[in-house]
């Protein structure tokens, strides 16, 4: 039989490979080519943590009415205040495949980037296919250092968002289709509920391509503007009640409720990102930049002004305010917006170098780059993580069997270094960190204290909001401060020095340990070698004396 | 009701969506090599049952205007968004999630075969 293979088949088989490649480069490294964990496995930061305990939770209780416990600090009232599209859609994808959610929150991260790739792709195929291949193997850069925090540090909601804003800038570019604006109005309201600083950029982005098109055919297209206008109608529609939301919430607890403030610039949060991040590619990123104002006066420019655009948005650090807060974050995702640039400069030299056969070519090249970015800068380690079997044993245990009113107070851990971890008891939750001065007196006086500084978990930056009314939402503040030992009903402590990088802290935590058990202060009701969790029995009575004991 | 031109193509398409469904298990055994052929099974299905089919259902609303590789891609992102949101408000208003992937993705592809069938309608007409 004599196959036939034409273009088509060639570009589809193309965009398999490479997002295949993007997960074996992501996900499949990184969590050692297994899908289906014990724990919450590869988890590097905190922030992840809290979006699983937020997902979690939406499953849990059935619905994102309100926080967990945990996040709410005890408050079972607490408004489910972020982005809830980035909960409720790994809740259902854990209920379709059984997967837990740990798993199917994360994974979906890296198959909707994957998407996001090739959504790009798409929107570029429009202008030409030949740059449309040669811009791909860039997205594997999703995969090196500084951007790869995005995915292990937990910036899901920034991922989902940008995943939207693409499908978005898409959508724009068919507002001469009928009824369009549904198309359009649907995905802005799924990228706000996804991340709404990202269904900000795309608005401003809808005006400044209608402009640019309007300039470029020297008339306006009333019927995308019409489209355009209705679709901004149907967002405000279907996300009008997460707009009051998130405005009496996040918005207000992040910025001061203020759009741009020039005096105070963004600085950076994590590790530092810049166009030098991407080595020597960065010269061809410039170079490409350059070479695409040759082509302003082509068609279909959808790709490149989003490649231009996003760059932009990247340095609207200088800012400050909502804007500029969140443009460190924007560039995570320049792997996938800045690949036109390395597109376009490959594809002027094919076509100065071979005139004939570029699309051919295109892919040759294209293969080339994807192998050689894949092995000289993606970061392919696996790890664990954070977390590990022993102390997700027994915060599962604290939350199957401790009561849902119940305190519980979490003395040094390594895994509590990262704070939100704590969050999948559900219950309340309180942390002895190992600098604080519990640790430092016991140390210096031989004595346990009795009153001493813990640190509250939960979502308290934004001031444990209520919701009184469909407008109206009072602010309360989080419990900080000195706490009595004697007011917890739990106490958990790590005790095998060997599986901590803080040896001594835990030596101190097996004090307390003794202490209490031998003293029958507390029954241990839960011991796995590795964490120990004990029942106060003395619960709010003198449980110690109030200057702390020697031991 | 359906009549053969619809037929054609929902058999088609759902073929192609078969063949990628087959070559989606196959690439996910490389990747994830460690596991289980039948998570792997249960993870792609439930990745297509969320993401994939009822945002490919719905986009038929546009398919004389769309190519398949566009409904089938942006499709995604317009069925995560209708189903992710409507999960939203389905729990806000007292119906759990756990019913929600049970109800949505049908419902919302059968929306898709009634958008295709008047569609084709007014197209015929």
């Amino acid at each position: 039989m004599k196959l036939k293979l034409n273009s088509n088949l060639f570009e589809s088989i193309f965009l398999i490979v490479v997002f295949f490649t993007l997960l074996l480069a992501g996900v499949g490294v990184l969590w050692d080519h297994k899908i289906s964990h014990e724990f919450p496995y590869s988890y590097l930061a905190s922030d992840a943590f809290q979006d699983l305990d937020i997902a979690q939770n939406v499953k849990d209780s059935g619905n994102y009415r309100y926080y967990s416990i945990s996040g709410g600090i005890g408050n079972k009232d607490v408004v489910g205040q972020y982005v809830p599209i980035l909960f409720t859609l790994p809740v259902l994808f854990s209920y379709s495949s059984g997967l837990e959610v740990y798993d199917s929150i994360y994974l979906m991260m890296f198959l909707l980037s994957s998407f996001g790739s090739i959504m790009m792709y798409l929107l570029i195929r429009k202008f030409n296919k030949s740059v449309a291949i040669l811009s791909l193997p860039l997205s594997l850069f999703l995969f090196n250092g500084p951007f790869y925090v995005a995915f292990t540090w937990g910036q899901w909601g920034y991922l989902l968002g940008s995943y939207f804003l693409i499908a978005a800038v898409w959508a724009i570019t068919k507002l001469e289709i009928k009824y369009s604006f549904i198309l359009l109005g649907v995905i802005l309201s799924g990228n706000f509920h996804a991340h709404p600083s990202e269904a900000m950029y795309i608005a401003g982005f809808g005006f400044v391509y209608l402009f640019f098109n309007s300039l470029m055919d020297k008339k306006i297209n009333l019927k995308a503007i019409k489209n355009y206008l209705y679709s901004i109608i149907l967002f405000v529609i279907i996300s009008f009640n997460y707009i009051i939301i998130f405005k009496n919430t996040f918005f207000k607890g992040n910025t001061g409720g203020k759009l741009v403030d020039l005096a105070n610039p963004t600085s950076f949060g994590w590790k530092p990102l810049f166009l030098s991040s991407f080595d020597f590619l960065y010269i061809l990123i410039i170079i490409g930049v350059l070479i695409s104002l040759f082509f302003i006066k082509k068609k279909n420019l959808a790709g490149i002004l989003l490649g231009w655009f996003m760059l932009v948005v990247g340095y609207t650090n200088y800012l400050g305010g909502t804007l500029g807060s969140r443009s460190m974050q924007s560039r995570f995702f320049w792997p996938i917006y800045l690949g036109v640039f390395v597109g376009l400069l490959f594809y002027v030299l094919l076509k100065f170098v071979f005139k004939k056969r570029i699309f051919l070519y295109s892919i040759l090249v294209s293969l080339a780059l994807l192998i050689a970015i894949f092995n000289l800068y993606t970061d392919r380690f696996t790890t664990p993580g954070i977390m590990n079997q022993y102390n997700w044993e027994s915060l599962d245990w604290i939350k199957k069997n401790a009561g849902a009113e119940s305190k519980i107070l979490f003395f040094y851990s390594d895994v509590y270094t990262h704070n939100s971890p704590v969050r999948q008891t559900n219950k309340s939750n309180f942390l002895v960190k190992g600098d604080y001065d519990f640790y430092e007196f016991l140390m210096q006086n031989r004595s346990i204290k009795r009153k001493f500084t813990v640190r509250p978990e939960g979502e308290s930056s934004n001031s444990l909001p209520k919701r009184l009314s469909f407008f109206k939402f009072e602010e309360r503040t989080a419990p900080f401060g000195e706490y009595d030992i004697c007011k917890f009903n739990y106490f958990v402590l790590d005790i095998l020095p060997q599986s901590s990088r803080q040896p001594y802290l835990i030596q101190a935590n097996n004090i307390v340990r003794s202490y209490i058990l031998d003293n029958d202060i507390g029954k241990e009701v839960f011991n796995n070698q590795v964490v120990s969790v004990i029942k106060n029995e003395q619960f709010e009575k003198d449980c110690l004396p109030e200057n702390g004991v020697k031991f | 009701m359906i009549n053969k031109n619809i037929l054609k193509i929902l058999k088609k398409d759902l073929l192609i969506l078969l063949s990628l469904f087959l070559i989606s298990l196959v690439s996910l055994k490389i990747v994830f090599f460690k596991e289980s052929i039948f998570i792997l099974l249960k993870t792609i299905f439930g990745f297509f049952w969320i993401f994939i089919l009822p945002g490919f259902f719905l986009m038929y609303f546009w398919h004389d205007k769309l190519d398949f590789l566009e409904r089938l891609i942006f499709g995604t992102a317009f069925g995560s968004s209708v189903i992710g949101i409507a999960s939203y408000y389905l729990g806000l208003g007292g119906i759990h999630s756990k019913i929600h992937s049970f109800i949505l993705p049908p419902i919302l592809i059968i929306m898709g075969i009634v958008l295709l069938i008047r569609k084709n309608k007014i197209i015929e007409k």
